[in-house]
């Protein structure tokens, strides 16, 4: 388990690179997401 | 010959009718709808299936160790860079030549995302270059030009943010995206042209892949999840921006 997130020395930079995507990517799925979400709610409530 | 250009006619009325159809906002909208959940559905098995073999399943490279896996990220970003540059320009130069907004919408939301792609390439690059050359980074040819790149996107949207006519910066900021598809072949063969310090393409034909399948497997299915991200979150943006306009019509755009 230990030499799975270690990988013989380069965890750190292979992780970095990982979470980095992981970050960036995820918050423009998530961020339009919950603007949609939002707008439709003011939208039904107007109609 | 006259029965045949009928049946061409018709068959391309057919397909004109239906384009014409979803190029209206309100069309577009319940189409997106459909493609983000169809393709959700898609790419939540493809990422997960190309995360565990790609940083799990897949023997370590020779000569980098488990350094390479840094590959699965780095190598979808970046072509992604390139593909969403290419579309970025088709959508700039349909909207230049025929001024149908829903183009400028589609480009304006691919450059948005296109430029984080752009960036997770350069910085997954330097984070690798750091154990495998040495230093975080050279002013080699792939590397400069990928910078180029980022610099066309954050330079569209720039001019996009600094004039204050949505409908004139909309066409000034078109022309420059057309004009910088010329960058894209730049970067794409730049590992040819000048051959420095980055390595050659790993899969630059399908049918010539240079690694073994345990390898290039996650790396497809890591590609093609990008690819189908990439269009899942421009159609959310789109869907936003069809909203917004809705909001605005009713003097409502500060509400979200």
């Amino acid at each position: 388990m230990a030499e799975l997130i270690n990988m013989h020395g380069y965890g750190v930079y292979v992780w970095s690179c990982y979470g980095i995507t992981a970050v960036l990517v995820g918050y423009n799925i998530l961020k339009p997401f919950y603007t949609h979400k939002k707008a439709v709610k003011v939208l039904k409530e107007i109609n | 010959m006259k029965f045949k250009s009928q049946i061409l006619n018709s068959t391309l009325g057919v397909i004109f009718k239906a384009t014409a159809k979803y190029l209206k906002p309100d069309n577009f909208y319940s189409l997106s709808n459909n493609i983000i959940k169809i393709l959700s559905i898609i790419v939540f098995p493809l990422v997960i299936y190309g995360l565990i073999a790609g940083l799990f399943l897949a023997p370590s490279d020779e000569v980098q160790g488990d350094g390479f896996r840094i590959i699965y990220v780095h190598v979808p970003a970046a072509f992604l860079s390139l593909f969403v540059y290419t579309n970025l320009a088709i959508f700039s130069g349909t909207y230049l030549v025929w001024r149908i907004k829903l183009f400028d919408i589609l480009a304006k939301a691919s450059a948005e995302i296109g430029a984080v792609f752009t960036f997770i390439a350069l910085v997954t690059g330097s984070i690798w270059g750091k154990p495998m050359w040495g230093t975080w980074w050279i002013w080699d040819a792939r590397l400069t030009s990928e910078l180029i790149l980022l610099f066309l996107y954050w330079g569209y949207l720039a001019i996009r943010q600094s004039i204050p006519n949505d409908k004139s910066a909309a066409k000034i900021a078109s022309f420059v995206a057309v004009l910088g598809i010329i960058n894209v072949p730049i970067v794409h063969f730049s590992v040819n042209w000048w051959f420095t310090l980055h390595q050659g393409s790993t899969i630059s034909n399908i049918t010539n892949i240079k690694i073994a399948s345990s390898m290039a497997y996650p790396l497809i299915a890591m590609i093609l999840s990008f690819v189908l991200l990439y269009v899942i979150i421009t159609l959310l943006k789109v869907r936003n921006v069809i909203l917004k306009n809705k909001l605005e019509r009713l003097n409502l755009a500060g509400a979200i």
